[in-house]
């Protein structure tokens, strides 16, 4: 058969994979603390590299250095700080620079930059969906009924007195994160991998989601056209090998 | 396939439309006293893990980045901002604004939860019998229940909350009663009952009456209506934003559709 369609063909499922963490990120533009991702294509290696045989007995040698077409290889967040936005509640925390906030879900620890905090009936700092927040100490933030000041470094303060200090961590690795839905994302190993962090912190603000419409339009448009051309290829493969099977031994 | 992203993106129509909603509401009740503006919060919706980061590839290294494709967006709440609203002078003596936090407690149909509801709309009458009642709705009473003689002058409440009056004929000022608030230590979570009337929930916690002034409670303010707290502004801003976010999405369900298309047109005689 043609080796060609099945290239044309990878070429048409990475992009429209790639169209769908497109579709994601745009119907996230207004998620608080989202960070977008991006779809990272990689060359595929061919079947006998993959195997690492030799390509000269069970394949084709000519086609050995087309390689295997391309690959959706996985998907990587882009963690680049997204807009500020003022709000004029004093438990909206933002965070200016590389670092998350720890919260408790369940058994698990797990990590957001949504910092839209609320206190929930026991008085406890969480975030709007009930999750508990943490502070430095991986502990639970109690607070009394009344105003709430959050400083730069996580310090609140509830009449001038000193209640608790928001926790705010740091990962080594950052590529390891991995989103769970809910704005919240999971790391491995947890308890062992966090480091503090010294990212500030600006309450009455929140951090928009970083995707940015212009490029993520364009690389839309980009897969698209990238996928009708396969789909093209596709179609002119298919109309050589209808020419071949049909025309070519014609007779009369 | 092109399916999830028709999907995705569809999730965000629906969200951002439902944003457009509680803007409009907002919008509406610009000029509403006491009315508190809703927020709405989004969250992403769960992922589909092709592979998780840190599996190993065929070298037996464990790949650096992971393969995840987000489902799209959900609504995770709409929130109450409580924020302060401006104060409006009306002269006329039954008006009570609450400077700070705390609403009224009044009684409202048994129906709802254990009939009571908690309002910030000191918009007070007396009815028939000289009760102290809500001006809005179906003149619900003020809990706990202060009566003011239908022939009484001068009606006075001070920052504490404490109603007197001059009755005919008398130099002395007579106590009628003193106004309460309740405080809850989650505001936020109270359901929203329309005509101004929060109710309690499991969310809010418990409430706690004080005298205004006490334990963080605010104090009240004697001819004065607490206005709407919705900056027209800040909404717009954010009607235009999540105008423009909706039609970035209905591009996501063009460009989905037009995949479906080109792909369901490959195969031609």
């Amino acid at each position: 058969m043609n080796y060609g369609l099945y290239l044309s063909a990878m070429g048409v499922l990475a992009n429209s994979q790639r169209q769908d963490v497109i579709a994601n990120n745009l119907a996230n533009a207004e998620t608080v603390g989202f960070k977008k991702d991006l779809a990272l294509f990689q060359e595929q290696r061919t079947e006998a590299q993959l195997r690492g045989r030799s390509p000269s007995r069970d394949s084709n040698p000519l086609l050995e250095p087309l390689g295997g077409g391309l690959i959706a290889s996985g998907t990587t967040l882009d963690l680049s700080q997204g807009p500020i936005e003022t709000t004029s509640n004093p438990l909206d925390v933002a965070i200016m620079g590389e670092g998350y906030f720890a919260v408790r879900n369940g058994q698990n620890l797990m990590l957001t930059r949504a910092g839209r905090f609320q206190v929930d009936r026991n008085g406890v700092l969480a975030t709007d969906s009930g999750h508990p927040v943490l502070n430095e100490k991986m502990a639970t933030i109690a607070l009394a009924p009344g105003a709430v000041n959050i400083g730069k470094d996580g310090i609140i303060t509830q009449e001038g007195k000193t209640v608790g200090r928001l926790g705010v961590f740091s990962v080594p690795n950052s590529r390891l994160l991995a989103k769970r839905g809910a704005n919240l994302m999971s790391y491995p190993d947890i308890e062992r991998s966090l480091k503090p962090s010294d990212a500030q912190l600006r309450s009455e603000a929140l951090e928009q989601a970083n995707c940015e419409p212009t490029s993520e339009l364009a690389a839309l448009m980009d897969s698209q056209r990238q996928l009708e051309a396969n789909a093209n290829m596709i179609r002119y493969q298919d109309q050589m090998l209808s020419r071949l099977v049909n025309d070519v031994a014609k007779i009369g | 396939m092109a399916i999830t992203a028709l999907n995705s993106a569809a999730t965000g129509l629906r969200a951002l439309s439902t944003r457009i909603d509680v803007i409009a509401n907002n919008l509406a009740n610009a000029e509403t006293t006491a009315f508190k503006r809703s927020r709405m919060n989004f969250e992403d919706l769960m992922y589909v893990t092709l592979k998780e980061p840190g599996s190993n590839n065929n070298a037996n290294e464990p790949s650096p980045a992971g393969t995840f494709v987000g489902l799209g967006v959900k609504i995770s709440n709409t929130q109450l901002d409580l924020e302060q609203g401006p104060l409006e002078n009306t002269n006329r003596p039954l008006d009570v604004a609450i400077q700070g936090n705390g609403f009224f407690r009044v009684k409202i149909m048994d129906s709802v939860g254990d009939g009571t509801g908690y309002t910030r709309n000191g918009n007070f009458f007396q009815n028939r019998d000289g009760d102290v009642v809500l001006g809005m709705g179906d003149g619900y009473r003020l809990l706990p229940k202060i009566n003011i003689p239908t022939d009484a002058r001068e009606v006075g409440i001070n920052q504490e909350g404490v109603i007197d009056y001059i009755r005919p004929g008398q130099n002395t000022r007579t106590i009628a009663g003193q106004l309460k608030l309740t405080n809850f230590i989650n505001p936020q979570g109270l359901k929203l009952l329309g005509g101004s009337i929060y109710v309690q929930t499991e969310a809010s916690g418990p409430p706690v009456d004080n005298k205004p002034g006490e334990n963080g409670a605010g104090t009240v303010l004697q001819s004065f209506l607490e206005g709407s707290n919705v900056d027209p502004v800040k909404e717009l801003v954010t009607l235009i934003k999540t105008q423009r976010s909706f039609e970035l999405n209905s591009q996501s369900i063009q460009t989905a559709d037009q995949a479906l298309q080109t792909i369901g047109n490959l195969r031609r005689f």
